[in-house]
């Protein structure tokens, strides 16, 4: 509450130089809000009885942002309430307050933040950080931000300060300190002889730091942990290529089991693009890269960096099962997308056309092997950890996935998605589920919506997934009617029908419906929630088995 | 202005190329913890639904091995409680059991641990940044600088079972070795080794899976002998080194608790902050 005294106060203060008239036509205030509540009920199919939900049967977790402007400066707030957070969100989360809060003041040369906020260098490989409200997850920064542009095409940054960490304050002795430098330079702003070209071309570098006591008694601790990366983007024609590569130093922490081999991570892709068809290939090696400003901490919490996830994002209820997680200790693997539009007119497209999307990823665990140097001992703490060969595949598949598309339409009211998954998931790294064999699903999906009128639609979907793995085989179904631009009522159900045990062979059922008014939406939905992962860029959160009413209001002016 | 921009990024660049500390080996810097009288409370709550508690079961088995071979410096209570620890007869007859206990439950909801998905614990019940209750994988860290530490108090435990009525009597001495200020609270308790009963498992290391039919549950809470949160040590709440604070319990056995298998758990803490200070276990039967 003293920070945002303290923010209003300051606010005041230079507002008040400004005439009353002057200062009222010249200040905006922008912000949005998000409320979402659940309301919990006893399940006997999902063994959830009034007894374990013990008297807890609400969960909220409300926002609301704010942005005051005026000219050059601007400030704002966001008040966060989790009461407590909804089943699957870290409990640690339990609470209520302004964790975000700032003041800016921005020339155009020039920015000059402190308080809370949010940055990424490159690729995120060295630093990035970002808020994602439906992992419950916010590594702010709370320090100091610069960034100078002493010409068009030069952007220098600097960071300083310490990360969020749910509600905890800052000690002495606790989480660590950040510290990081950013430099870009795009070739086509700097030289006027570039400005035309059709080659394009962005570098840049940056180098973070991160400072925490060594207050181990076991271990010596490296109490300064540098990491550093190089990238660069270049556009020739239809074709692009975009690289990074980023080395960190020694690093012992919870999530490695405190070895003190260097990380390095590379990401490199290229793309093609012309009218109808683009070509998109991806490589990426990770080793040893989690870096967060508390060792100790394996929540998802404190990431310095952000290592990007490299799969198809899947939205569809059964194709969302087997979400990956980026593997931070080691994982290599490969992606290509391939996406085609066939004409209109021709024997193929028919008279609308038809689009075409096949993409394929695969990532494997990196080929370790023991160091062998004088710290000897494979993967145990105090040791070097492991050696890795730079391009070897190790033999463990962590994610495969062919996802096959075609989306069609058919007339003016008439129109399908038709999709086939297959997937080959390591349930045992990436849920935990250890001793389990990989998950090997093939999944289908058929998507069509009909249009009644221009404002009036029914889509349906019929889903099948089926795995001799796991929980066996799923059906899904949904049915949704909109009416534009403010209605829509659905009603959907999955069906582990394939389960090995009978009493398991649950219907998931929902029905929801929502109102959109302007800027304004309210959805209520009923039903039941079946266990499962949440993934946002390859960062997950596990969300349990519920049942019950959902509802979530959102606003924005 | 610019002028102090750029001061700012050059001071901060200079910084950073300076930040970076690379450690030679040997890494690990050894530490006699066979040294002190303190012992530490480990309180692994767990249940036989969670897949990954056998783990965690062996992480605390082996942090005595780890950190002291020679003497036990851990005493460990296995709390059965919240959604894995439920008796589920209907689903699986194997899962009958109920080691759920009313002061465990009473404390998993107090120091929210099932809320955080077992396994986890507390370590001598240790408050940290994020709440009391610690992942497996921290358990060594937290523990560790506690070992160092002198004991504020030392415990002593003097057993007494009568095998013809079934009833243990416990004399319990409590002696501060320090002057120190705040409410101190006593809890007595009893626990149980080699019940063997069914148990989710996904480590083939440990035993069958998914579900260990014969799996070994040991540490077992069988109940506290006086109360959920104990009685003060003395009449005031506040203690005196130079006084002994003792005091005899009896306690009827159950029909399955099997008094050979059993221990008496004893450990005293400061009710402000609930972090034990000291902790001690004897057998019920030598």
């Amino acid at each position: 509450m003293k920070k945002i005294i303290t923010v209003l106060i300051f606010t005041f203060t230079l507002t008040s130089a400004v005439s009353a008239q002057g200062f009222l036509s010249k200040s905006q205030v922008h912000g949005s809000f998000e409320v979402d509540g659940m309301y919990y009920q006893a399940d006997d199919a999902l063994g959830i009885t009034d007894e374990e939900i013990n008297g807890n049967v609400f969960g909220f977790n409300g926002f609301a942002d704010i942005i005051y402007t005026l000219g050059d400066f601007s400030a704002g707030f966001r008040y966060e309430a989790y009461l407590p957070p909804i089943a699957g969100f870290d409990p640690s989360l339990d609470g209520q307050g302004f964790p975000y809060l700032w003041a800016s003041y921005t020339t155009e040369k020039f920015s000059f933040t402190v308080g809370n906020f949010y940055e990424q260098f490159g690729n995120g490989l060295t630093l990035r950080t970002y808020q994602e409200w439906t992992l419950g997850y916010d590594n702010s920064i709370n320090g100091a931000r610069v960034v100078y542009e002493p010409v068009k095409g030069i952007i220098l940054k600097g960071v300083y300060g310490t990360q969020r960490y749910f509600w905890a304050k800052y000690e002495k002795n606790g989480r660590g300190i950040v510290k990081g430098f950013d430099a870009e330079l795009n070739f086509n702003d700097v030289f006027s002889s570039m400005a035309d070209s059709k080659v394009k071309l962005i570098i840049g570098g940056s180098a973070v730091s991160k400072y925490q006591s060594d207050q181990k008694e076991s271990l010596k601790l490296p109490q300064n942990v540098g990491a550093f990366a190089g990238r660069f983007n270049l556009g020739i024609g239809k074709f692009n290529f975009s690289s990074e590569y980023s080395y960190k130093i020694n690093d012992p922490s919870a999530i490695n089991n405190y070895i003190y081999k260097a990380g390095d991570a590379l990401i490199f892709s290229g793309s093609y693009s012309t009218k109808g068809l683009g070509i998109f290939a991806m490589f990426k090696r990770i080793d040893n890269m989690s870096y967060k400003s508390d060792l100790d901490v394996t929540s998802n919490a404190l990431d310095i960096n952000f290592l990007p996830a490299m799969v198809e994002a899947h939205t569809y209820m059964l194709a969302s099962m087997y979400p990956y997680a980026t593997q931070p200790n080691g994982e290599i693997g490969y992606q290509v997308a391939i996406t085609y539009k066939v004409p209109k007119k021709s024997k193929i497209g028919g008279k609308y056309g038809m689009g075409i999307s096949i993409n394929y990823s695969q990532i494997n665990d990196i080929a370790r092997e023991k160091a062998n140097d004088s710290t000897d001992g494979f993967y145990e703490p105090g040791t070097m950890g492991w050696k890795s060969d730079f391009l070897k595949f190790g033999d463990q598949v962590f994610n495969r996935d062919l996802t096959i598309e075609i989306d069609k339409k058919f007339s003016r009211k008439f129109k399908s998605i038709f999709k086939y998954i297959y997937q080959d998931y390591d349930i045992a790294t990436i849920l935990g589920h250890t001793g389990d064999p990989n998950v090997k699903a093939h999944i289908g999906i058929v998507d069509m919506t009909w249009k009644f009128t221009s404002k009036k639609s029914l889509r349906w979907e019929v889903q099948g997934l089926w795995t001799q793995e796991d929980k066996g085989n799923w059906a899904a179904a949904l049915l949704e009617y909109t009416i534009s631009p403010h209605w829509f009522f659905t009603i959907a159900d999955q069906y582990n029908y394939g389960n090995k045990h009978s009493y398991e062979r649950i219907h998931y059922y929902t029905g929801s419906f929502g109102y959109t008014l302007k800027t304004t939406r309210f959805a209520l939905t009923y039903g039941r929630q079946r266990e499962g992962v949440v993934c946002v860029g390859g960062v997950c959160r596990q969300v349990p088995a519920s049942s019950g009413f959902y509802v979530t209001i959102s606003s924005s002016f | 202005m610019k002028i102090r921009y750029i001061t700012i990024l050059l001071v901060l660049i200079a910084s950073i190329l300076n930040s970076c500390d690379k450690v030679t080996p040997p890494y690990v810097e050894k530490l006699d913890y066979c040294f002190g009288n303190k012992k530490v409370l480990i309180e692994d709550y767990t249940g036989h639904g969670c897949v990954n508690c056998p783990q965690a079961a062996v992480i605390a088995h082996d942090m005595n091995e780890k950190f002291c071979a020679e003497r036990d410096r851990f005493v460990i209570i296995g709390v059965h409680a919240g959604y894995f620890a439920k008796p589920d007869f209907e689903n699986n007859p194997v899962f009958a059991a109920d080691y759920t206990t009313e002061a465990g439950d009473t404390w998993d909801t107090f120091f929210g641990n099932s809320a955080m998905g077992n396994p986890n614990g507390l370590i001598d019940r240790v408050e940290g940044p994020t709440g009391y209750v610690y992942y497996p994988q921290s358990w060594e860290d937290i523990a560790a600088p506690l070992l160092l530490e002198p004991a504020q108090a030392l415990i002593t435990i003097s057993n007494d079972f009568d095998t013809e009525n079934n009833t243990l009597a416990t004399l319990i001495k409590t002696n501060f070795q320090e002057d120190v200020t705040g409410t101190y609270k006593l809890i007595v308790c009893i626990t149980q080794n080699n019940i063997i009963s069914a148990q989710k498992n996904n480590d083939e290391s440990i035993g069958p899976t998914p579900i260990d039919s014969a799996y070994v549950h040991n540490h077992v809470l069988r109940g506290t002998i006086n109360g959920t949160w104990g009685e003060n040590l003395s009449s005031s709440g506040s203690v005196d080194m130079s006084t002994t604070y003792e005091k005899t319990y009896t306690q009827l056995f159950a029909d399955d608790w099997i008094p050979e298998d059993c221990q008496v758990v004893a450990f005293v803490y400061l009710e402000e902050t609930k972090q034990v200070i000291q902790v001690e276990e004897l057998k019920v039967l030598e």
